[in-house]
């Protein structure tokens, strides 16, 4: 077999402890098979080990007009809660600061094809995935990886995720210095580390050259690094200024800085610190809460840095916390020394056109970055291979993936790029279209995601396709805005951070379930993601085409000279631009446009998990749909007062919406509950919070708290963070209601 | 030989007449109604990819595909777990199977014809590196097995093999069948060809 062949042949080929790991899981994937591990210490074992599960893994799936259990030959055996032993996996490989080789990519392509479905994808976090392996079959992906230094350690679970920096470190014009070093230091010295293994949830790091551009967007971290040089005695320093607390998720919050000036040499340990200050302090019971930012919020900043500093200072002494600044910080050299370092500047348009918007000057004369856009963060094996060759010809090991999910290759001679681009466009990969808004970013949505609810790269794709059709048109303030969509409110898709960005939702509509998409707008991709976009209405998934159309337009129409989309969106305001979109929420009868009922590249009848569709198909809008859309509205009043900057009349808006959608739900089983916020939340607590009926099956309790908890304190809360909070709050809270109303119609379709 | 996985293509005869998205809802179609075997799971669109994978169904043993892997459109299957039967019984199941699937979609309303697959000609893959390297000792040792598989198909038993690819793809191997059998036959499977 070959699985024991190749464990023996790349003996010796591993980093010894990796190779250890992987045979310590090989023998756990054994054990559980003969049912010697519990299905829960097996699930955090292979999380651990960057081995997911995907949608559909509890057997069950919606075939679009009824649930089928899907009949695996290993039957009822398990690889954790609920996640059958034969269903498909996705296995997540960690690419560190997003560097890749040539030979890593050969490798890559070879375990796509023999274990996966052919294609590599690219997450926007910078690493790639593989989707359908086989649990059996991942020991031998990971000794092939861990062969050419790859890992999936960590990947998933609650470690330290992978690290990302920006891809433009070493060679980006406007950087304080190149941080890649760094990364890959601080990178390794956290792998397996024993202060990294008692989190209470995942801890994501990335890193920046500069503080302005988007970059490593540090803002929306748990923990980011910011490099900076200070003129000290008239000698220039480098230090690091370190953030702590961000995130985007359900709540999204801000990084608050923790250390200015950092020195270099100071980074390792007071991640260090910082790493065990969150695992002693950290939630572990509440996976919701248990993100670093809750802590630092919690705690507030002050209070944070100071743990971390006396942690730092009983930190015992260790020599990896500056080796690498011992060794040397060696810069990257290019593959191809210069010849002439003249461009040739030919007139064919393809080149230009793609000259314009995929090549980026390097601070080093004579080179550039040329950015490999891969739609929706695919490649084939084929290809890969090919782009390897491309590679070895042209820039050697300098190969990086992007957060906007694509491949950049660095060092690319300014005389080599005519014959580069004709590489490329032999292959089918010179798509003009780098980091404009054709290039749609997407997490994996209902294609994989077993969280997802509407089809995020159906729409990306969509999206993608009309508007490269039309990107010769497009204006030019439009041609740079970005789009980026999350297939539900956990933004993985980075939609909070987007020009225009999307999450994924369902709205009930005469007994069937639509797709819709969350309109968010204005997030700052600047700054380092330096603020998100708020959400303005949810629209049917089968109209955010349209939306987007009118958005663009209404923008091109109404803008300034010199205005950004983010200036633009904040001058219109969230009442003019809800208006743009209002008349799209509408959802017509079934019968008369029944294509609004099924997602993106999906033609099943749409549905969200287990819930079946009622079968009250042509039924009347009713009173709780009614309500739910009126608690919508006080939500959105809530925005509109945020946004003038009354913060008090926002919280009192968002507490209402939440009221007044609480007190929907529990109308349906006591019609005539009185106007009284204590009996309204009393009721609420007790029928659907205490039975569970309000969880969501992955979130669970979470979206009812903020209500609860804003009810017991009695008062507003003063902060414009804590309105802001609550804002987004309600607006879950809402769409929680929406979801627990959608499962009890399908219960009740089911009894009947 | 206990190859990890196999494929086997065949290429449409006229790639431009067929939309790859046109499949997808016969695709999820065929999940719903048991039309293809395998342990079908769901449906993959990877459409977007230049000379990629294409639309997928994606099952536990079994992959049905419109691929267009070396920029040329097929319908391959691939069995990827559970093998049944001799090497030989693999291919040629695997060969039944692409031409069943090519007779679905020629039965589809707006398929018709464009999912017509020719019958002179298949790729066979074996997707485990380790096994099968792509180089000519590989071709000595599978070569009589594809003769055996694809001789039947063929009305004078005359197969010929030759293999493509590079050492760094999977071993691969073209299949020219001459005066092949009509697809209706390659799809009744290896009983009815014995
Ligand atoms: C089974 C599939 C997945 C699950 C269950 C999942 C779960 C979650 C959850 C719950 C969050 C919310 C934030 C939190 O509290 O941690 C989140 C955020 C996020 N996830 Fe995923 N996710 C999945 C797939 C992915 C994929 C494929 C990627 C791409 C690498 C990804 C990248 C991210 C990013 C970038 C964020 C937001 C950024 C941040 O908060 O740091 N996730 N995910
Ligand atoms: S945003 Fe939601 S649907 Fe998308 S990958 Fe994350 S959890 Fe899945």
């Amino acid at each position: 077999m070959s699985t024991i062949g190749w464990r023996d042949r790349l003996q010796g080929q591993m980093d010894p402890e990796l190779a250890e790991e992987i045979e310590v899981f090989e023998n756990q994937v054994e054990l559980r098979k003969d049912g010697r591990v519990d299905e829960r210490v097996f699930a955090e074992t292979r999380l651990r080990r960057g081995v997911y599960g995907q949608r559909y893994d509890n057997g069950q799936r919606h075939d679009g007009v009824e649930h089928r259990r899907l009949e695996f030959p290993s039957g009822d055996l398990t690889k954790g809660p609920e996640t059958l032993w034969d269903a498909p996996g996705m296995l997540r490989i960690k690419v560190p600061w997003g560097g890749l080789t040539p030979l890593q990519i050969d490798v890559l392509a070879e375990l796509a094809e023999e274990y996966s479905d052919h294609v590599l994808h690219v997450t926007t976090r910078q690493d790639i995935q593989l989707h359908y392996v086989h649990i059996e079959d991942m020991p031998t992906v990971m000794r092939r990886l861990a062969a050419v230094g790859m890992t999936t350690r960590e990947a998933c679970g609650n470690g330290v995720r992978n690290l990302t920096a920006c891809p433009l470190s070493g060679v980006c014009r406007t950087e304080a210095f190149d941080v890649t070093p760094h990364s890959e230091a601080l990178f390794r010295f956290l792998l397996g580390h024993p202060d990294c293994q008692d989190f209470g949830r995942k801890f994501k790091i990335a890193f920046s050259g500069c503080a302005d551009e988007a970059c490593g967007l540090v803002m929306m971290h748990d923990l980011g690094a910011i490099a900076r040089v200070d003129v000290v005695d008239g000698q220039p320093v480098q230090s690091f200024d370190v953030y702590v607390g961000g995130g985007l998720g359900t709540t999204p919050h801000q990084a608050k800085l923790l250390a200015g000036q950092v020195p270099l040499g100071e980074l390792l340990p007071t991640v260090q610190a910082v790493s065990r200050v969150f695992a002693r302090l950290g939630e572990k019971q509440n996976r919701n809460r248990a993100r670093i930012k809750f802590l630092v919020s919690q705690v507030g900043i002050e209070e944070f840095s100071r743990l971390v500093r006396e942690e730092r200072e009983i930190l015992p002494y260790d020599p990896r916390w500056t080796a690498h600044l011992e060794d040397g910080l060696l810069p990257e050299d290019p593959a191809r020394a210069l010849d002439t370092g003249a461009e040739d500047d030919g007139a064919d348009p393809a080149f230009l056109a793609w000259r314009e918007n995929n090549v980026y000057l390097q601070r080093q004369p004579g080179y550039a970055v040329v950015t490999i856009p891969l739609p929706l963060g695919d490649i084939s094996s084929g290809q890969s291979r090919l782009l390897a060759d491309v590679a070895r010809r042209f820039v050697g090991d300098t190969v990086r993936t992007t957060v906007e999910q694509n491949i950049v290759f660095r060092w690319v001679r300014l005389e080599d790029l005519r014959d580069l681009h004709a590489a490329l466009a032999e292959i089918g990969m010179a798509d003009p279209y780098a980091e404009t808004i054709v290039d749609v970013t997407s997490c994996p949505g209902t294609d994989t995601c077993k969280l997802g609810i509407s089809a995020s790269r159906g729409l990306a794709g969509e999206l993608r396709e009309r508007l490269a059709a039309k990107s010769g048109e497009l204006d030019e303030a439009v041609k740079g805005l970005r789009i980026k969509v999350s297939g539900c409110f956990n933004s993985c898709g980075q939609h909070h951070v987007a020009d225009i960005g999307f999450f994924g939702n369902s709205r009930k509509s005469g007994g069937r379930v639509v797709p819709h998409f969350q309109v968010v707008l204005g997030g700052q991709w600047q700054e380092n993601a330096g603020s998100y976009g708020l959400a303005v209405g949810a629209i049917p998934s089968k109209r955010i085409p349209e939306v987007v159309d009118r958005i663009t337009n209404q923008f091109v129409a109404d803008r300034l000279p010199g205005e950004s989309f983010l200036d633009w969106s904040g001058r219109t305001g969230r009442k003019g631009l809800a208006a743009i979109i209002e008349d799209l929420k509408q959802i017509p009868e079934y019968e008369d446009d029944p294509a609004l009922f099924s997602d993106w590249g999906n033609p099943r009848e749409f549905s969200i998990g287990d819930i079946g569709v009622g079968e009250c198909a042509g039924e009347v809008i009713s009173s709780t749909d009614l309500e739910l859309s009126f608690a919508e509205s006080i939500a959105f009043e809530a925005q509109v007062a945020l946004e003038d900057g009354d913060i008090e009349r926002a919280d009192d808006r968002a507490y209402r919406s939440m009221i007044t959608a609480a007190r929907a739900l529990v109308r349906t089983e006591l019609p005539d509950v009185p106007e009284q916020d204590d009996v309204i939340v009393r009721e609420f607590d007790t029928r659907f919070v205490e039975t569970k009926r309000f969880q969501d099956r992955f979130a669970h309790g979470k979206f009812a708290r903020p209500l609860l908890e804003r009810h017991a304190s009695g008062q507003s809360v003063a902060t414009e963070e804590h309105a802001r909070t609550l804002v987004e709050e309600a607006q879950l809270f809402i769409d929680a209601a929406h979801a627990c109303q959608i499962r009890m119609a399908g219960a009740t379709s089911a009894t009947q | 030989m206990n190859p990890h996985r196999i494929s086997v293509k065949l290429y449409l005869d006229d790639p431009a007449a067929l939309d790859a998205e046109a499949v997808v809802p016969p695709f999820h179609r065929y999940i719903r109604e048991d039309a293809v075997g395998g342990i079908p799971i769901d449906v993959a669109r990877y459409a977007h990819v230049v000379n990629g994978p294409g639309v997928l169904i994606i099952g536990h043993q079994l992959d049905y595909a419109i691929d267009y892997a070396e920029g040329r459109a097929g319908i391959s299957v691939t069995r990827k777990r559970d093998p049944e039967g001799t090497l030989v019984e693999q291919v040629r199941d695997l060969a039944t199977e692409a031409a069943r699937l090519s007779l679905l979609l020629q039965g589809e309303d707006g398929i018709g014809d464009a999912g017509r697959v020719g019958t002179g000609e298949a790729l066979v893959t074996i997707l485990d590196r380790y096994e099968a390297p792509n180089d000519d000792e590989t071709l000595v040792r599978v070569e009589p097995t594809l003769r055996e598989a694809f001789e039947p198909l063929s009305e004078c038993a005359a197969v010929e093999v030759t293999r493509v690819g590079g050492a760094r793809e999977p071993f691969a191997a073209r299949v020219a069948i001459t005066a092949a059998r009509p697809l209706e036959r390659w799809a009744e499977g290896s009983a009815a060809l014995a």
